[in-house]
């Protein structure tokens, strides 16, 4: 039995002691929590993520409303379920009258100055004594409506008008909050999570609470809508996605492995290498980025089939000569040449602004130089000697494959030409290929919780938040009329629809002036000599003592600096303004071109932003430099190629295209997209592995094994992500799927036909 | 020990003739409003503002049906027609005998008609409601179960015999609205 030295001993024990390290630093972060990430928009450039936050940080990403319905039977049941979730301590339920009262008691001040239009319209174009007859009726009907403040205080219920403006709201009050849609009543429940939306165990409690509630009332329906849901939904289908392939790609190695070698302690070395390289992966990612994110987690699991085919070629390899340390020198080349070309296409996307790939390729570039470090410092231990491969295995490539590979190759020259044409032609459908840059492809949430969102939006007219103008003024009144303008333009571009009045900035806290001129305009027509408060004092009986006391004066308080974090929740505008900036978001559904959006933009110096359409743009610029990135790394492969193999240099560079041009034309009928870029990466990783392998150590029945094992297990686990429901996913398993079998079939019959070396014709 | 089972017993009792007692005046409520078709009468509505310094007097007839709703017509101190649809919209009638629309929350509306037409599982959604002794006929009192309705209005009080007869609404701010309901006629519909 050999010795070790006691460099390959010490060698050992230091990244064994690393390994310890980096596992326990991955144990800290991860049992601390906030380690993983399930934000999409945290894989976007800062401004994306800041873009969809307002003043008071996450709190509006922290809201949830759910909808109990659809008959008024269901009120008993909605009650049922508010009282369980005010007694989840993840979560706080709002009490329905407090932002209500809120919004009164911040205006009330004000109630003598501030006119909505049809108040102004009806002030002006209405005589004393019928606003005094009307007054009247109003105070007498049986059924009032809303007279938030005292009669002696607001006798011709001005503050109730303009309630009626600005809180113009389709929830009824009754029992629970209601909303009608046709036939439906449907109650609601609001709230916030305490924590983040994204932390996994306010998640877990909510979805375990309305769990239980769907379970024990199938019949009632569930309307839900809020972040916290679509994130819940993210991580319960990016965790679902990583155990698929973490789990098909596990069963088949095991298969394989035990079928190929019959020994469980290849197993434990595999299981030992994919551990050490997913470990270090890891904690390189949480070293270097505050969390990691589980999308990075999911495309980052392909590392395990890029980092299995090592231990397959090395583990044949010593089967077929006997001693470990000789199998390895003989693939040392080939291995670290294989892992620098694999890391190298990685590392270019570190170049990319997208935070996203930043962390893919960390996660890679460390996972592979972790897996081939571990086979470095572990092969001098393998000891005992291994069992022969079962013959029917190496008998495989003579008998079936070598044949049909040699007996191709007297026609050389027709298949020179023919590979040659489909080349050309398949570059040229590539040539064709329009980018697909939707961002709806990041969307992970299921078509029933989408359709949930719409309902809920549209049941409680909430604005569109992905749509909006960000206005910005030199002062805070010249601010409040830009936004009043930009509105009213808006309006006549909708049709004169008009816009809710807690949209526009300019409509909730009015301009001094505008003020000034509603409360002259009051003043006349209602407390001058000749106004309405006479008329109406001629109709009440008793002495109208309360006359004298009606006579307000103006209060310039309403302006932006007043204390409004009372009222910000209800009002959109309010929430997403400061002193010299604000946001007119748009009602939800309305149709507005992105070109008319910008055009209005431009007429009142202001911008317009449509996320989406930025972030499917933002996506196409990453999809055309994450393009540019690896179209230079492909050129320095095959510089780095010619420099190695000289004239063989023709065999890996002509493979590599082909096996790019037919995955791509393969996969991407619906246009190229980043994810189908970056699926590319571990198509060229194995295919480079395997070209490399068979020029270093030739095409022969154990080589063309070790290739052809770590084909299939990435392709049977990485091909089912092409049955993903998520379309990102389902782009990224396809591309592999086609790349990886057009690189099994093909970069053995290229070596064969085209290379001439001695390696290759053993 | 004797008295101990004769102290529970009474309170079971107690408990019970209060159980009965809010079910006798629900049952009288019902019964009132039971199977009515068409019911038209007078009202005298009493309002004490807290603004003023003596009440507010207005009377009027009222016509409810099951199928038109109710109509409240206000003829003195001056003439207004309101009326309540059965799908719970609001609406004034103008001088030209048109109807407008009138914004208010349906609640309102709700629970107006829900008294004309004794709807009182709706009224139970809405409000606790709690007998109170009368000395004669039955005397329901009716306080909101929801925030924003109670931050308006304080109670409802509905007193009646064979039909309701009074109904009181007590503000938050002191106002109060008594309206009582005279020369009732009734159709019902075969039960």
């Amino acid at each position: 039995m050999k010795q070790r030295s006691p460099r390959q001993k010490l060698a050992a024990l230091l990244w064994l002691t690393a390994l310890g390290a980096a596992l326990l630093y991955c144990a800290v972060k991860l049992l601390g929590g906030h380690a993983l990430e399930s934000n999409v928009l945290a894989l976007l450039p800062a401004q994306f993520s800041a873009a969809a936050k307002g003043k008071e940080g996450g709190d509006l990403e922290k809201r949830f409303a759910l909808l109990v319905g659809p008959h008024d039977t269901a009120l008993s049941v909605a009650q049922v379920l508010q009282q369980q979730l005010s007694t989840t301590p993840e979560l706080t339920l709002n009490t329905d009258g407090d932002a209500f009262a809120s919004a009164l008691a911040f205006y009330r001040p004000f109630s003598q100055q501030l006119l909505s239009p049809d108040q102004r319209k009806y002030l002006r174009t209405t005589q004393a004594r019928v606003i005094a007859e009307q007054t009247f009726q109003d105070i007498i009907s049986p059924v009032a409506t809303l007279r938030p403040y005292p009669l002696q205080e607001d006798p011709f219920n001005l503050g109730g008008g303009w309630a009626d403006y600005l809180l113009k709201s389709p929830i009824e009050p009754g029992a629970m909050p209601m909303l009608k849609d046709q036939q439906s009543r449907w109650f609601l429940i609001t709230g916030s999570v305490n924590d983040s939306p994204f932390s996994p165990s306010t998640q877990q409690a909510l979805r375990a609470a309305l769990a239980d509630f769907q379970a024990s009332y199938p019949d009632i329906e569930l309307i839900r809508s809020g972040i916290v849901f679509h994130a819940a939904e993210a991580t319960r289908l990016s965790q679902r996605e990583i155990s698929t392939v973490g789990l098909g790609s596990l069963a088949a190695i095991f298969a394989i492995v035990t079928l190929v070698f019959r020994n469980p302690r290849d197993l434990l070395i595999i299981g030992g290498v994919l551990s050490a390289s997913a470990v270090v992966a890891l904690a390189a990612c949480l070293l270097l980025f505050e969390r990691v994110h589980l999308i990075t987690l999911a495309f980052g699991s392909t590392l395990l089939g890029l980092a299995v085919d090592y231990c397959f070629h090395l583990l044949i390899k010593y089967r077929q000569l006997g001693s470990a340390e000789r199998a390895y020198r003989l693939l040392r080349r080939s291995l670290w040449l294989g892992v620098t070309s694999s890391i190298a296409a990685y590392a270019f996307q570190l170049l990319s602004p997208l935070s996203g790939l930043h962390q893919f390729a960390v996660f890679m570039a460390a996972g592979l130089t972790g897996a081939a470090i571990t086979l470095a410092v572990i092969h001098p231990f393998f000891q005992t000697a291994p069992a022969a491969l079962l013959p029917i295995w190496p008998g495989l490539y003579q008998h079936h494959v070598s044949a049909v590979y040699l007996r191709l190759s007297g026609y050389r020259k027709t298949l020179s030409l023919a590979l040659t044409i489909t080349a050309l032609t398949l570059l040229g459908s590539v040539l064709q290929l329009t980018g697909n840059d939707d961002v709806r492809t990041l969307n992970t949430s299921s078509e029933s919780l989408l359709a949930s969102e719409a309902k809920a939006r549209e049941l409680l007219q909430l604005p569109d938040s992905s749509r909006f103008f960000a206005v910005n003024a030199a002062d805070e009144q010249a601010l409040l009329e830009r936004t009043t303008e930009l509105a009213q333009t808006l309006e006549q571009s909708l049709n004169g629809e008009p816009l809710p009045a807690a949209l526009v900035l300019g409509r909730l806290v009015p301009t001094q002036n505008q003020q000034r001129a509603d409360f002259a305009l009051i003043q006349d027509k209602l407390y001058g000599p000749t106004g309405a408060l006479r008329e109406l004092c001629q109709l009440i009986p008793g002495t109208c003592s309360w006359q004298e006391r009606a006579a307000p004066t103006f209060n310039n308080g309403l302006t932006l600096q007043a204390d409004t974090r009372s009222i910000d929740a209800l009002f959109p505008a309010l929430l997403f303004s400061e002193s010299t900036q604000s946001r007119l978001m748009l009602p939800a559904n309305t149709e507005l071109a992105v070109a008319d959006g910008q055009a209005l933009a431009r007429q009142h110096r202001a911008r317009y932003h449509d996320t989406p359409a930025e972030l499917s743009a933002a996506l196409g610029e990453f999809r055309q430099s994450a393009t540019r990135y690896l179209l230079v790394f492909l050129v320095l492969f095959a510089l780095a190629m010619l420099a190695l193999y000289r004239r063989r240099a023709a065999v890996p560079i002509s493979t590599l295209g082909l096996v790019l041009l037919i995955s791509v034309a393969a996969a991407t009928s619906g246009g190229l997209s980043l994810f189908h870029v970056l699926a590319l990466l571990l198509v060229i990783g194995l295919t480079v592995d395997s070209v490399i392998f068979y020029l270093d150590i030739g095409l022969n029945a154990h080589s063309w094994l070790a290739a052809s094992m770590a084909s299939l297990t990435s392709i049977l686990a990485f091909g089912l992500l092409s049955l993903s429901t998520v379309p990102v996913l389902q782009q990224f398993g396809s591309i592999v799927f086609w790349g990886l079998l057009a690189s099994w079939l093909l970069t053995p019959a290229v070596v064969l036909l085209f290379d001439s070396s001695p390696a290759a014709e053993q | 020990m004797k008295s101990w089972i004769a102290l529970i017993t009474m309170a079971a009792l107690t408990l019970c003739s209060l159980a009965s007692h809010a079910d006798d005046a629900l049952l009288a409520l019902r019964e009132a409003t039971h199977n009515i078709e068409k019911l038209s009468g007078q009202f005298v509505q009493v309002q004490s503002l807290a603004a003023l310094n003596i009440p507010l007097e207005s009377h009027g007839k009222f016509r409810y049906s099951n199928t038109e709703g109710l109509t409240w017509h206000t003829l003195a101190p001056i003439e207004n027609t309101l009326l309540v649809t059965p799908d719970y919209q609001l609406k004034t009638r103008d001088a030209n005998g048109k109807l407008n629309p009138v914004r208010t929350p349906e609640v309102l509306s709700r629970l107006f008609l829900g008294i004309f037409s004794g709807d009182t599982a709706l009224l139970s959604s809405l409000f606790d409601i709690s007998p109170q002794v009368a000395q004669t006929g039955w005397h329901l009192q009716l306080l909101p179960r929801q925030t924003a309705l109670a931050s308006q209005l304080r109670q409802i009080d509905l007193r009646g015999g064979a039909m309701v007869e009074r109904l009181t609404f007590t503000q938050t701010n002191g106002d109060r609205r008594d309206i009582t309901l005279t020369s009732q006629t009734v159709v019902r519909s075969a039960p």
